[in-house]
């Protein structure tokens, strides 16, 4: 084999060891971090079908950070954001404890 | 800062081991006959409890972004800020930034209790358990925290509704 060729080889070697050892450190990093946790994107919790985004009546509204206040602009304000609120609401003891109790789990 | 310290000391709680109490032969027995099944309902949480994070935290940041700092902006320019309407945002958004970092914590314990050998560790299985219990109690409180600064932010809207 020519040098240039073993060369070659080293090269690609090299490129894959280093890929390697980058890839690692990033899925530790991302591990560590709890990133991991906060991503619905990874196999095994991606959003489920009746996940997709309905009309959501709050979508588009943002209070505006100017103008004056009146009881027509607190109105709707309060009117929207007691849509959220219901949205929230919508889930009544999040993270509640019976989820882990022997009972749920069968022990 | 806060937030650093609190990944740190996550990391190390996920490292630590957890001391082995005594639990009844009986529940012993238990945790290994139905192991498989457990495991299976703690993975079905896992992604449950995922669901539910994201579906909260999409409308605490509505809250935050769209709602709470754009009106507490133009209180401000309108010279009707207090300190109870900074105090509550500062709040809401510290609750917001608690709920991620016990959501992560409570996870990482979630995630070794699945990988904890039931079937033969049963006692040392119960103890992650007890753990867990305990860091998914901080989430709920989180949770219901967040509702109540949320409530808290509206009966001051109120307030101001009466002043005009």
């Amino acid at each position: 084999m020519s040098s240039g060729g073993r060369k070659l080889i080293i090269l690609g070697i090299a490129s894959a060891l280093i890929a390697l050892v980058t890839t690692g450190i990033s899925l530790a990093i991302y591990h560590n971090s709890g990133d991991i946790y906060l991503d619905r994107s990874r196999p095994g919790f991606l959003p489920d079908e009746d996940e997709k985004d309905d009309d959501d009546p709050i979508e588009e509204y943002t209070f505006d950070k100017s103008g004056e206040f009146t009881e027509e602009v607190l109105k709707e304000y309060t009117t929207k954001f007691g849509e959220v609120m219901q949205n929230i609401e919508e889930y009544e003891k999040p993270f509640g404890s019976s989820a882990l109790s022997d009972e749920a789990l069968g022990i | 800062m806060k937030k650093t310290a609190a990944v740190l000391v996550s990391v190390l709680m996920s490292f630590a081991p957890v001391s082995v109490g005594a639990i009844s032969e009986s529940k012993k027995e238990a945790i290994s006959k139905n192991c498989s099944t457990t495991i299976e309902n703690l993975k079905e949480l896992q992604h449950e409890d995922s669901k539910t994070r994201v579906y909260l935290g999409k409308y605490y940041e509505v809250l935050q972004l769209r709602f709470i700092t754009p009106f507490n902006v133009r209180l401000s320019e309108n010279t009707l800020s207090n300190d109870s309407f900074v105090n509550n945002q500062n709040d809401f958004n510290k609750g917001r930034e608690n709920f991620m970092i016990d959501f992560i914590e409570y996870q990482k314990m979630l995630e070794r209790l699945i990988a904890t050998d039931c079937k033969n560790r049963p006692a040392e299985f119960y103890d992650v358990l007890v753990k867990t219990r305990e860091l998914r109690k901080i989430v709920e409180s989180d949770t219901k925290s967040i509702y109540k600064l949320a409530n808290d932010h509206l009966d001051l809207v109120k307030k101001i509704g009466e002043k005009l």
